[in-house]
């Protein structure tokens, strides 16, 4: 479904990917691993159009999509979240909702002289199926953490979408958030959804992935099922320090 | 006589009110510190007057102000559209600069610091606008339409995005909605109103000139914007009421003339002062200054 040619991106004198070659299939979950500074998130962003590489090749579906703008690449299928919340504060949970819902909101005439009427039941039982217990006028600035990190997951996945792909779905929230995460991306997995994460817990990735790839100093270390990456010596010593 | 001086204080915080609230479109809905919202008004009041004295018809002078100055609010956002911050504050600040520039020295269009006189009254199907008070309502009615199609458009769908553009560019890429188209539109419609107010401007004072329109002159509108707070409409109304109004009431305390205008610049700068210190979002803004 997405194939990764020979990607390279240097950020100053800094090499941040130096040349990854990888294939993410349809209906698996695919996990990307290494430690901080790996070039994980740059390659999210790489991805998803709001970062440029110097070289190579991002193929979606057949298409080369590596020079298309970002809301392109989105409308193609691609959804994603990211490692920190990126919601608008000053808009309500129904004005998130909304605008996942589609894009007939890019029309400047046809929304200001048409009211539609409100189907608040549908995005109620978004946030029930999600677990925030809010109601949907409630403003991002007074949600908790874990509960933009919820309706950021919500919005992916309401998204019309192919590939889903989460950067560190569970960082920063609390056990019960964390679980119910968890939770969710076993039931993903289940329904035969294409997944592309970065997560530290390793436990969570042999639980949950199907193929792992360790990226190490932006280069691809090791890639497999999760008990031959995670058992890798290269992976146990970049990833680890053992 | 004292009814007659009210009335042209009305008419100008009318014209104000109109400016203030399209600059809101572009800096409190959609994020874009447009320092150079100043030369929409001057474009608009420029392609009103030359319009007219060519024998094109007033409202369709009037409609031609707004479009024209969209169209050079189309080029500001397709030159900065890869710009934001500093960078495009001081892009715009540039763009302002650039036609204040046209103004002064294209003198045969517009005649350069001479300026344009003798800009005819309106005239709409008939409706002689000749004196003030009939001014006061057009314009009235003019500022009406236009907040009412500014609120429409903010409270729909379509305002939402411009609102998420403004917190987060980033995040609405994500979700598939195409940023750059959105901060056009934005600058095209906040320009297009400020054409307006320009044409407005042009035909009740009869005479203008380019230092009307220079950059110094952003300052009042934006001190009424951040007074009245940031996306908020009913705000910038208000705010251009006390921000015009408060000074006028100078004339009646008994100053010696050559005070009256420093006193007003004075005026300005402690109620920007005294709102940034106790109500930084503004009297009945949403969203923080950033």
């Amino acid at each position: 479904m997405l194939e990764i040619k020979n990607i390279k991106k240097s950020f100053g004198g800094v090499k941040a990917i130096k040349g990854s070659d990888f294939i993410i299939e349809k209906n698996k979950v695919t996990a990307l691993i290494g430690p901080n500074g790996a070039g994980k998130t740059t390659l999210f962003d790489i991805i998803a159009g709001l970062t440029r590489p110097d070289e190579g090749h991002i193929i979606f579906e057949e298409k080369d999509i590596t020079k298309k703008e970002p809301h392109k690449i989105a409308n193609l299928g691609i959804s994603r979240t990211f490692q920190q919340v990126r919601l608008f504060k000053n808009l309500t949970i129904l004005d998130h909702l909304q605008m996942v819902e589609d894009n007939k909101d890019m029309g400047l005439l046809k929304n200001i002289f048409t009211n539609k009427k409100r189907s608040d039941k549908k995005y109620e039982q978004v946030l029930e199926n999600f677990g925030i217990k809010r109601t949907l006028d409630t403003y991002i600035s007074d949600l908790s953490y874990g509960q933009r990190k919820l309706l950021q997951i919500a919005m992916t996945l309401e998204k019309s979408h192919k590939l889903l792909m989460l950067d560190e779905p569970v960082a920063g929230v609390n056990k019960v958030i964390q679980s119910d995460i968890e939770n969710l991306l076993l039931k993903l997995k289940e329904e035969n959804e294409t997944i592309l994460l970065i997560d530290h817990d390793m436990e969570f990735v042999r639980k949950l992935a199907d193929h792992v790839i360790a990226l190490d100093a932006g280069v691809v270390i090791c890639e497999g099922t999760p008990d031959k990456v995670l058992k890798n010596k290269k992976v146990l010593e970049a990833y680890l320090g053992e | 006589m004292l009814s007659a001086f009210f009335i042209h204080i009305a008419v100008i915080i009318v014209i104000y009110a109109i400016l203030a609230v399209s600059l809101n479109v572009a800096v409190g809905y959609t994020g874009l510190l447009n320092l150079g919202h100043i030369a929409f008004f001057g474009i608009g009041a420029y392609t009103s007057a030359l319009l007219t004295k060519n024998d094109v018809p007033y409202i369709m002078a009037l409609l031609a102000s707004g479009i024209f100055a969209s169209v050079f609010g189309w080029l500001l956002a397709k030159i900065t559209s890869r710009l934001k911050g500093d960078y495009l504050s001081l892009a715009t600040l540039g763009f302002g600069f650039v036609v204040y520039a046209v103004m002064l020295n294209w003198s045969k269009l517009t005649r350069g610091p001479l300026g344009i006189a003798g800009i005819e009254k309106p005239n709409i199907f008939g409706w002689y606008l000749k004196g003030s008070g009939s001014y006061l309502i057009f314009a009235s009615i003019i500022a009406a339409i236009i907040i009412f199609i500014i609120y429409k458009i903010v409270k729909s769908r379509y305002g939402r995005l411009l609102e998420a553009v403004r917190d987060d560019a980033i995040g609405a890429q994500a979700l598939g909605k195409n940023i750059y188209k959105l901060k056009i539109q934005g600058l095209m419609i906040s320009a297009f109103f400020a054409g307006i107010a320009g044409s407005l401007y042009a035909h009740y004072i009869s005479y203008i000139d380019p230092s009307t329109f220079f950059i110094s002159d952003i300052i009042v509108i934006f001190t009424i914007v951040i007074v009245g707070g940031l996306a908020s409409l009913r705000g910038s109304v208000i705010s251009a009421i006390i921000i015009l109004g408060l000074p006028e009431m100078l004339r009646f305390v008994d100053l010696p003339s050559s005070m009256i205008g420093p006193m007003r610049q004075m005026m300005f700068a402690v109620i920007l002062i005294l709102i940034l210190m106790f109500k930084p979002r503004g009297l009945f803004g949403k969203i923080d200054l950033e």
